[in-house]
């Protein structure tokens, strides 16, 4: 198949648009794994947390690291007279 | 001037890079789209299920204080989260609101303290010397294993009056060479029907569940223990379906003991070494208490989806897997090369929320595991746990 659009400007136009349109489907496609890994971390943090509160782990490691899960609420456990329980803070504290 | 048009994608045949510019970037935008539009529900998706855990753990702290304090209705505010309290008969109704939307309700039922902790492990042993074999095995003093409940014992259904065993001493006669001294039960066909409705059973002897290439099965509502007092024989797998849990308690019944058969004949013989320190043998020559996990003469894998709280010996003559929490209060005797057990604890219990029919419990009363209500129907809100068993 030959060209039939011969004239320059139409040729630069064109080569133009498809760079953009590359340029902008790599940094979606970026963005969009960065968002992915995002939400698969997440995913999996709610899942050992809820895996900790039905007793299939006894011990996730530092409760620190589920704070990003609850944008800045920091979680720890409490000890009362009927039992452990998991709560929810504000500000920084420790938990198991 | 006489000029072809430019937006014509095929003009006899040959292509206008102008207009295939423009085809291409649509497609692609449109792919941009569909990819953004993907990563955007999966991030809502996500934020959605953190939104329902925090409620849930809002909800539970929440009505953890109420129990603790003893208040009767209490509301609290836990960032935008508004929830609130309300003591009822059978437990705690919880709702949470988030942002001034619509609550969520949550029921906890009343249990009357916590189960032995040995519930919420795949293996507790007494031995330490059993962690060679039982390497994940949390290791107790004798007196913290678990035990049944004095007045859940009195009250349970002895399958002597029941339709779920009955006595078949063939069984027996066709394992050991002179069968056993003490009453032998099967299940019967049936059996599933009265474990369906969870609770205590008593078997006054031993229980067989007989040889079987197709596992023994029964479908559970409720959770259910099966206290065996005489020893628990395993020829086949034991499948357990439904919500319900399934737990064998073994213990040796009065007047009987519990050994190690060293010689795996099924009788008290020379050789074989007595659970309990410093005692002499006495009752029945097969003794008390323990579980035999395979027998003589079948060459298969056991899967058991039920729990096992041995006081005596464990024997083992088949690869076993253990699905439910694992006890031991004796040894471990292993009765064929290819003997061994893995405690996988896939079905155990909640110990802190959750009761094991008919075991003790320690502690105070308090809100046993979170439930959601249909918020739609607030009458559900007073629910039972488990849906009724239909009538036999």
């Amino acid at each position: 198949m030959k060209p039939i659009a011969t004239q320059n400007g139409e040729r630069i136009v064109a080569m133009s648009l498809m760079a953009v349109v590359t340029l902008g489907a790599f940094w979606v496609r970026d963005a969009a794994a960065a968002a992915e890994m995002a939400a698969a971390t997440r995913e999996r943090q709610v899942a050992r947390l809820q895996q900790v509160r039905d007793g299939q782990r006894t011990s996730c490691g530092d409760l620190g690291a589920f704070s990003d899960l609850f944008d800045g609420q920091q979680i720890a456990w409490e000890r009362g007279s009927v039992g452990p329980y998991l709560v929810l803070r504000s500000g920084h504290q420790g938990g198991e | 001037m006489n000029r072809r048009p430019s937006f014509v994608v095929l003009s006899r045949g040959v292509f206008v890079p102008m207009a295939m510019a423009c085809v291409t970037t649509v497609c692609v935008a449109l792919g941009l789209l569909h990819e953004a539009a993907r990563v955007v529900r999966r991030a809502e998706d996500v934020r959605a299920k953190v939104d329902r855990l925090a409620e849930e753990i809002v909800a539970e702290a929440a009505t953890m204080e109420a129990a603790a304090t003893g208040s009767a209705s209490s509301a609290s505010q836990v960032g935008d989260r508004e929830v609130r309290v309300v003591r009822s008969v059978g437990g705690w109704t919880t709702s949470v609101a988030s942002g001034g939307g619509p609550p969520r309700w949550f029921g906890f039922n009343l249990v009357p303290g916590a189960a032995n902790p040995a519930f919420g492990s795949a293996c507790t042993v007494t031995r330490p010397d059993l962690k060679d074999w039982l390497r994940e095995a949390r290791c107790v003093a004798t007196h913290e294993l678990p035990r049944l409940a004095p007045d859940a014992l009195a009250a349970a259904m002895v399958v002597d009056r029941s339709d779920l065993c009955a006595q078949d001493p063939g069984l027996a006669l066709a394992t050991w060479s002179v069968g056993t001294e003490g009453m032998d039960y099967v299940f019967l066909r049936a059996a599933g029907d009265v474990l369906a409705n969870g609770g205590l059973v008593c078997v006054p002897g031993h229980l067989w569940i007989p040889p079987s290439a197709e596992p023994w099965t029964v479908r559970l509502a409720r959770d259910v223990v099966v206290a065996v007092r005489g020893n628990l024989y395993v020829g086949g797998s034991v499948r357990v379906l439904g919500e319900g849990r399934l737990v064998f308690y073994v213990e040796p019944p009065p007047g009987s003991c519990a050994y190690g058969d060293r010689n795996g004949d099924g009788l008290w013989s020379a050789g074989d070494r007595l659970v309990a320190d410093g005692g002499n043998f006495h009752g029945p020559l097969e003794g008390g208490g323990s579980a035999f996990l395979g027998l003589p003469g079948i060459h298969r894998a056991i899967q058991c989806d039920a729990g096992l709280v041995v006081h005596g010996e464990l024997h083992l003559r088949a690869p076993a897997t253990v699905a439910g929490p694992l006890v031991l209060g004796g040894g471990v005797t292993q009765n064929s090369a290819d003997g061994r057990i893995v405690a996988s604890g896939a079905r155990h219990f909640l110990p802190e929320r959750e009761v094991v029919p008919g075991m003790q419990v320690a502690g105070e009363p308090r809100p046993g595991r979170l439930r959601e209500l249909d918020r739609n129907q607030p009458g559900m809100r007073q629910q039972a746990l488990y849906q009724a068993a239909p009538s036999r």
